[in-house]
């Protein structure tokens, strides 16, 4: 070996095959680490592959280099360099390429690199890097090679030792990567740092690392790649990924509302559903003693599971994907829109707290609660215009009984241009609310939405209060009756039987979907197997199967 | 009459036969499923193997731009084969794609290529191409194709009824879309890009609604110049889309059925619909 070594190891220079083996180590390192460099990022594009395309980058780099067998540094990292521009993927890729690119330029000449060399080398690479890029942006991979660049010329005349001024450019280089959110707003929005910048902090451990004699040992099975964003972003911090706890609550007057605020609190990914005598609670926290002390003060505990989720993290992330399908995830709705003042904002009056999610995610700026047996007043309707933060607001009464003191509350609110769209039924309001265009005309928009409205044709399935005999339809207090847009369609004791006589006056035939949203009374189990009966009937018709969570109806059904 | 070729990215959809007829270089994009990465060269990457896979993966495949490398490699063998190139790419502000052929030609030779940011992608970008390319063939500057791209941008759109908003939301690139939390109902989005932007133009729960809204969308916009009708593994739509608006066709240009990269498809999802279009000048005419 041609390099210089005092006799107390220190690294006075570094030549081909050494800079071969620390770039070599920085690889391994950011091998190790990339599933967690995926998870950061959220700028530009936050598609969760920052990670990948550098880690692609560097493995091309060093397959490149491998093709040279010499010891002349600048040759090595001229091989680097040129590796790492063929394989480089993404922006991120594209500018460590270019890191690469400077850092080699330095280099051409020599064939070996000392401390004042190396930071003349990692200011060109800054400075390649920065120049590779149309609009730098500062709290970035860029920040980052700058400041390890400021570090290095600072440093190296008193840290001759290679070893050494390494240490001070990887702590630097942390510090600007700790800073990153403070540059750029996305960052601290989210509540990470810079995943580029991150990256390239791995890169410059590995090869500290490496001159410091460690071995980065590559896990026989390296960790899967990571792709879920929503996923990402969960905290694995340095305690870890923590606990998934699962639980149900038994009790009575048990709110569903309070309990997830609650839990929330606690931990992240929540999912709490359920009614007032029964709660589904999963949470993932670090100590899984604190909901469950929690619940046991609520009700009974059963079903209880508690995961340890560095072995279950692949699983979990499994369940995420499934959960980003429609299903009873019970995150906190960002509208859909944000309104400004000019704007048409909507208030929807929903029937469950499924359906006001519905409600939400389509863009309904304010709720209120209430439905068939318990309508809400004019004051609470015009209180919830009110306080909608537009001066033209769309009332969505949902309810033939609701549009009255909607249209009365419409009236009132002087201060605000109210139109009522007269919806009878949730679907109606649900089909209603597609085509809300927040920056349309109020008028024009309006009746694009009362024309929506009649898109669908509702069906609700409810339990008789009393006996009675309609529209040629006998029922006995108790039994299942089927409404068809309000008008009373079939009774009997066997669900699947009102539901689809019900689907036969709703010409569900003449359909392409039925939305089946479930009430408080039943489980999704219950309306899956429905479904998979149903569709043996209609195997043209597609079913989507929504949480509702309305009293007293079982199902409401909304064909389109 | 000095020669010019046109080189571009593989997001802009363009028939094979068109890119043998006017020589057009094209430099792949990527699809990465976790660490594979493959090329959108038609040949490691097929789009109907593509969509399968989409469908079938558990987790959404990422894009990427293509390596620095491999745009300087074409762009070298495109001035050799040429005295000048006009290199036109998918939107600076949605992909990497841009500052990559802009750095490609500083590391060539800049003052022989022109970089164009075409603001679109798909047919849209497509069909700037085309324009490119005959503009060059009759002996136009590149100055003069770049001023006929600028003029032309603004009346080009991309719409699309994207079959469910999931891709859009987990894709990341569009900021709107982002901010939607996992659907507690499905419902189908229709998009326009225009200049760059992707903008919400509604949004139906039925295919039949998604259909009958692209055809009244298109007839809003006619007259056409340009019409290409796009579709991710949705054939037979595209077919019947394209049949329901033939009285809108534009006179003097063919109108492709294309199936779109899956380089958007990762971003759309499959069984989308749309079109690539360019409205037809008027004189005299208000409309944007």
């Amino acid at each position: 070996m041609t390099v210089e070594e005092s006799p107390s190891q220190e690294t006075l220079a570094v030549d081909g095959q050494m800079l071969r083996r620390l770039v070599q180590a920085g690889r391994d390192w950011l091998d190790q680490h990339h599933a967690q460099v995926n998870q950061l990022n959220v700028f530009p594009v936050p598609d969760g592959d920052t990670g990948t395309n550098m880690l692609m980058t560097m493995r091309n780099a060093l397959q490149e280099a491998g093709t040279y067998d010499g010891n002349h540094v600048g040759q090595v990292a001229a091989k680097i360099a040129h590796g790492a521009m063929m394989g480089s993927r993404g922006n991120s890729g594209t500018i460590l390429s270019q890191i690469w690119q400077g850092f080699a330029h330095a280099l051409r000449d020599h064939a070996t690199f000392d401390s004042e060399l190396l930071a003349r080398a990692l200011r060109e690479a800054s400075d390649t890097a920065y120049r590779g890029v149309i609009k730098p942006v500062e709290g970035t991979i860029l920040t980052v090679a700058r400041e390890a660049a400021e570090e290095a010329e600072a440093a190296c005349t008193s840290h001759r030792d290679i070893a050494d001024l390494m240490d001070r450019i990887v702590q630097r280089a942390k510090d600007a990567l700790a800073r990153t959110p403070e540059m750029l707003p996305i960052l601290q929005k989210v509540g990470v740092v810079d995943s580029g910048g991150s990256g390239l902090v791995y890169i410059l451990e590995g090869m500290a690392q490496s001159l410091r004699g460690k071995q980065i040992e590559i896990p026989a099975a390296a960790p899967a790649a990571v792709e879920d964003l929503a996923a990402a972003l969960a905290p694995e911090d340095e305690l870890g990924y923590g606990y998934d706890v699962q639980f149900i609550i038994k009790g009575r007057n048990l709110n569903v509302g309070v309990i997830r605020s609650a839990i929330d609190a606690m931990g992240w990914s929540t999912l709490v559903v359920g009614n007032d005598q029964a709660v589904k609670v999963h949470v993932h926290v670090h100590d899984p003693g604190i909901p469950l002390s929690y619940a046991v003060s609520l009700g009974t505990l059963s079903d209880i599971v508690v995961e340890n989720m560095q072995e279950q993290y692949q699983d979990y992330l499994r369940e995420r994907t499934a959960s980003a399908n429609p299903s009873d995830a019970s995150e906190e709705i960002v509208p859909a829109f944000e309104l400004g003042e000019d704007d048409i904002g909507v208030v929807a009056v929903a029937s469950g707290e499924g359906l006001a999610r519905v409600f939400r995610q389509l863009g309904a700026a304010e709720l209120v609660m209430g439905g068939q047996t318990n309508n809400p007043s004019t004051q609470e309707i015009l209180e919830a215009i009110q306080r909608v933060p537009t001066r033209k607001v769309i009332v969505l009464p949902n309810n033939k009984n609701i549009i009255l003191a909607a249209e009365q509350a419409a009236r009132l609110a002087v201060d605000q241009d109210v139109i009522v769209v007269p919806t009878r039924s949730m679907p109606q309001g649900i089909s209603a609310l597609l085509p809300y265009d927040p920056q349309g005309d109020l008028t024009v928009t309006a009746r694009t939405m009362e024309q929506a409205k009649d898109d669908v044709v509702t069906g609700e399935i409810t339990t008789a209060t009393r006996s009675v005999e309609l529209n040629g339809v006998e029922v006995s207090e108790g039994q299942l009756i089927g409404l068809v847009d309000g008008a009373l369609s079939a009774a009997g004791n066997d669900l699947e039987q009102v539901v689809r006589t019900v689907l036969e006056h709703m010409h569900a035939d003449e359909h392409e979907l039925v939305t089946l949203y479930y009430g408080n009374g039943m489980d999704r189990a219950e309306v899956e197997a429905l479904v998979s009966a149903l569709s043996k009937v209609y195997d043209s018709l597609e079913f989507e199967i929504v949480f509702g969570g309305q009293p007293h109806y079982h199902l409401i059904l909304g064909a389109e | 009459m000095a020669k010019i070729l046109v080189m571009t990215d593989s997001t802009c959809d363009l028939p094979a036969d068109w890119v043998r007829q006017y020589d057009v270089r094209i430099v792949p994009t990527y699809v990465q499923f976790g660490l594979e990465s493959l090329a959108d060269d038609g040949v490691q990457l097929t789009r109907p193997a593509f969509y399968q896979r989409l469908t079938a993966s558990q987790h959404l495949p990422t894009t990427a731009a293509p390596p620095l490398g491999q745009a300087v490699d074409v762009l070298t063998k495109a001035l050799q084969d040429a005295d000048h190139v006009v290199a036109i790419t998918a939107p600076a502000l949605l992909s990497g794609i841009h500052s990559i052929f802009k750095l490609a030609a500083e590391q060539t030779d800049p003052a022989r290529v022109t970089v164009i940011d075409s603001q679109m992608v798909s047919m849209g970008l497509g069909w700037q191409v085309v324009e490119a390319c005959q503009m060059a063939q009759q002996g136009a500057s590149p100055e003069d194709i770049r001023a006929r791209l600028v003029a032309m941008q603004p009346l080009t759109d991309v719409y699309a009824a994207l079959d469910t908003f999931e891709y859009l939301r987990r894709s990341g690139r569009v900021g709107w879309a982002a901010a939607i939390l996992g659907g507690f109902l499905q419902v189908k989005p229709l998009i326009r890009l225009h200049m760059s932007v992707v903008s919400s133009q509604g949004r139906v729960r039925t295919r039949e609604r998604a259909f009958e809204a692209l055809v009244a969308l298109v007839h809003e916009v006619a007259p056409l110049s340009r019409l290409a009708v796009l579709h991710t593994a949705n054939p037979q739509a595209a077919q019947r889309l394209a049949q329901a608006i033939e009285d809108i066709y534009p006179p003097d240009s063919p109108v492709p059925i294309v199936e779109v990269t899956p380089v958007i498809g990762v971003h759309v999802g499959p069984n989308a619909l749309g079109f690539g279009i360019v409205r037809a000048e008027q004189p005299n005419s208000t409309a944007d």
